[in-house]
This record gives structure tokens, C-alpha cells and sequence, in this order.
């Protein structure tokens, strides 16, 4: 997490360390919905190591995984995600 | 200055994501995935022609203020150089708005990444590779005409910080741009630069090797603001 002022960086959440929930691999995007919940989706992770999409709590760091792209139950598999967009934010900004 | 956005709650909305590794003909999909419950559905299956024109290896996503959904894609259109569709939310009907590879349409692109609508609008988009010695260029693109036009040449000194390998931006809260860059400042670690939309000059905001500024970072690759609050969040990996 980087000061928006000064730059200055913190550790929010270590994906390599699975006090923190579920491990990553090659996390390569993220975007906040609001600023209770950042997402993150990493290339290489979850079961299958098909990609998944973690949910963050930016208070604590802890992750869980929202979606996993290896699991098809929770629908079409994926193999390389890269980027991600929060549909919700522009949604919020055209009704004001 | 505090941002305009209002969130809503928590768990609502749709998260939308580019996979450059499956669909017809390995082309790459747009997943539309619920925030809720993580359940992933098929948008745009960018080698379906059902769909609208073809494209190939989605690699950047981001929102228009009118709703529809913009990808670009890091190959596809003339000479393979990409191309930035728009795509419809609701059916995944795409249109090509600027190909990357037709002068016509301005400066021809190289190895475009990243992709971001600021809040006034504006629809800008990185390139890797772009600018003077391929250190990486900042385009505006137009919303109806697909014309593009150099923001910020990162490979120009007299305007800032040079690049190297640029991967991501976003709009702070003052409308001011954010590129994350794998590779550039103390020990190629990667860092953040700001930049001047109205001008381009950029200047740096966070050395990601730089042990003053906090916990060191290594090829950082995807930078976001939340809206709220104004913090930002960037992410690398290795």
C-alpha cells in the first residue's frame, strides 16, 4: 500500500504467507471496489494453478479466494487471467 | 481533494477479467465473475466472429463512463499490434476502436500493456515498448475516433523519469496519472511515476528500492486508487 502523499510503501498482505489465507503465485493485477475490499487476481495460482481471484481485506492483509479458475463449478475454466476492472465504480459515478 | 466515487456495498457488482489463455482458438476471454459469490460467466470470446471482430491475447481491462467494457488486446489488428475494443456489458458484442498497428489512427503502437479510464473520462493506454527508444509511451485515446496521441513519451528525459518497461496506470484523486514500471530507478526494483495528464511531465512517486520510502518491492506490475479514500495499492510478484 503506498502513501498517496509521500510514496512511501507498507506490506498490506504477503502472498507467500498462508497465515494470511490461501497462497499466490504470480499475482499481476489489483483494484479496490471500495475501501473495505481490494482484489487481486494472480496468473498462476488456486487449485488447478489456472489463475484465481482473491479478495483482500486492506485492514488485515488476510486473503480468501473468490474465484478459482481451475474449479468448474464455479464456471468456464480459465489458464492465464491478467487484468481485472470493477464494473460497480463507474456505475456509482454515472448515477451521482 | 477527495474523489467523487461513492462506493456501494461491499460484495455487489461484477468484477471483470481478461484471460489470454482460453477461448475459441486460444484467442482469450472477458470473464465477467460475480463479487459476491466468484461465480465466473463467459462475456466475450474474443475468437468468436459472432461476437464482433476478432481479437487476440487480452491483457488490460477498464470501465467507460458510458458502461461498456474496454479490453486491449496485445496482439490482433494490423501488423498484430493490438487493438482496444469496446465491448458491450450486457451481450459481449465487441467493436474495434483503435488498432494499434493503422497509422491512420495515429501513432502506431508496439507492445501495448495497460489500460485505465480517468474520471473525466479519458481513455489512456500504455505502451511497453512505445516512445523514444522504447522506453514506453502514454497515449490518449479518442472515446469515438480511436485517434491516438502521445500523453507522455517515457523514453523523452525533459519530461521526467525514463521508462522501461511500463505495465500499469491509473488516476490518483487529483487526476493525476500513476504508471507502475517493472524495471526502473535503485536497483532496477521498479517504481511508481506521476504524471502531469495536461502536460506530460512525470515525476517519481515511490523507488520501489528505495528502503527510505518502506518495504522493498521487486518488478511491481498493477497499481489501483481506491476511490474512498485515495490509497493506492500496487502489486509485483517474484
Amino acid at each position: 500500500m503506498l502513501d498517496p502523499d509521500t510514496g512511501s510503501r507498507a506490506v498490506l498482505s504477503d502472498f507467500g504467507n498462508s497465515a494470511l489465507g490461501s497462497l499466490g503465485s504470480d499475482p499481476v493485477g489489483v483494484v479496490a471496489l471500495d475501501p473495505l475490499t481490494v482484489f487481486v487476481i494472480d496468473q498462476n495460482a488456486g487449485s488447478g494453478q489456472l489463475g484465481a481471484l482473491f479478495r483482500v481485506d486492506p485492514a488485515t492483509g488476510s486473503r480468501i479466494v473468490l474465484s478459482d479458475f481451475s474449479a468448474a463449478a464455479q464456471g468456464s475454466l480459465g489458464a492465464q487471467p491478467v487484468a481485472l476492472a470493477v464494473e460497480s465504480l463507474w456505475q456509482d459515478f454515472n448515477r451521482r | 481533494m477527495r474523489s467523487r466515487w461513492r462506493s456501494r456495498s461491499k460484495a455487489s457488482g461484477r468484477i471483470l477479467i481478461v484471460d489470454e489463455g482460453v477461448g475459441t482458438g486460444l484467442r482469450g476471454v472477458l470473464f465477467a465473475v460475480s463479487a459476491a459469490t466468484g461465480a465466473r460467466t463467459v462475456l466475450s470470446d474474443f475468437g468468436n466472429a459472432a461476437s464482433g471482430a476478432l481479437g487476440d491475447s487480452p491483457i488490460a481491462v477498464a470501465i467507460a463512463t458510458n458502461g461498456e467494457v474496454l479490453v486491449l488486446t496485445d496482439r490482433g489488428g494490423t501488423g498484430d499490434r493490438g487493438v482496444l475494443f469496446r465491448i458491450n456489458a450486457t451481450t459481449g458484442m465487441r467493436t474495434a476502436l483503435s488498432d494499434f498497428g493503422n497509422a491512420a489512427q495515429g501513432v502506431v503502437g508496439r507492445s501495448t500493456s495497460g489500460l485505465h479510464v480517468s474520471a473525466a473520462g479519458e481513455i489512456l493506454a500504455l505502451d511497453s515498448d512505445g516512445g523514444t527508444d522504447g522506453r514506453g509511451a502514454l497515449y490518449r485515446v479518442h472515446p469515438v475516433t480511436g485517434m491516438r496521441t502521445v500523453l507522455s513519451d517515457l523514453g523523452n528525459a525533459a519530461a521526467g523519469p525514463i521508462g522501461v518497461r511500463p505495465e500499469d496506470l491509473t488516476t490518483d484523486a487529483a487526476g493525476r496519472g500513476l504508471i507502475v514500471d517493472l524495471d526502473i530507478k535503485t536497483t532496477a526494483r521498479g517504481a511508481v511515476s506521476r504524471v502531469d495528464l495536461a502536460t506530460g511531465a512525470r515525476v517519481l512517486f515511490s523507488d520501489f528500492g528505495l528502503p527510505a520510502q518502506g518495504a522493498l518491492g521487486l518488478t511491481p506490475i498493477g497499481i489501483t486508487v481506491v476511490r474512498d479514500s485515495d490509497a493506492i495499492f500496487a502489486n509485483g510478484f517474484e
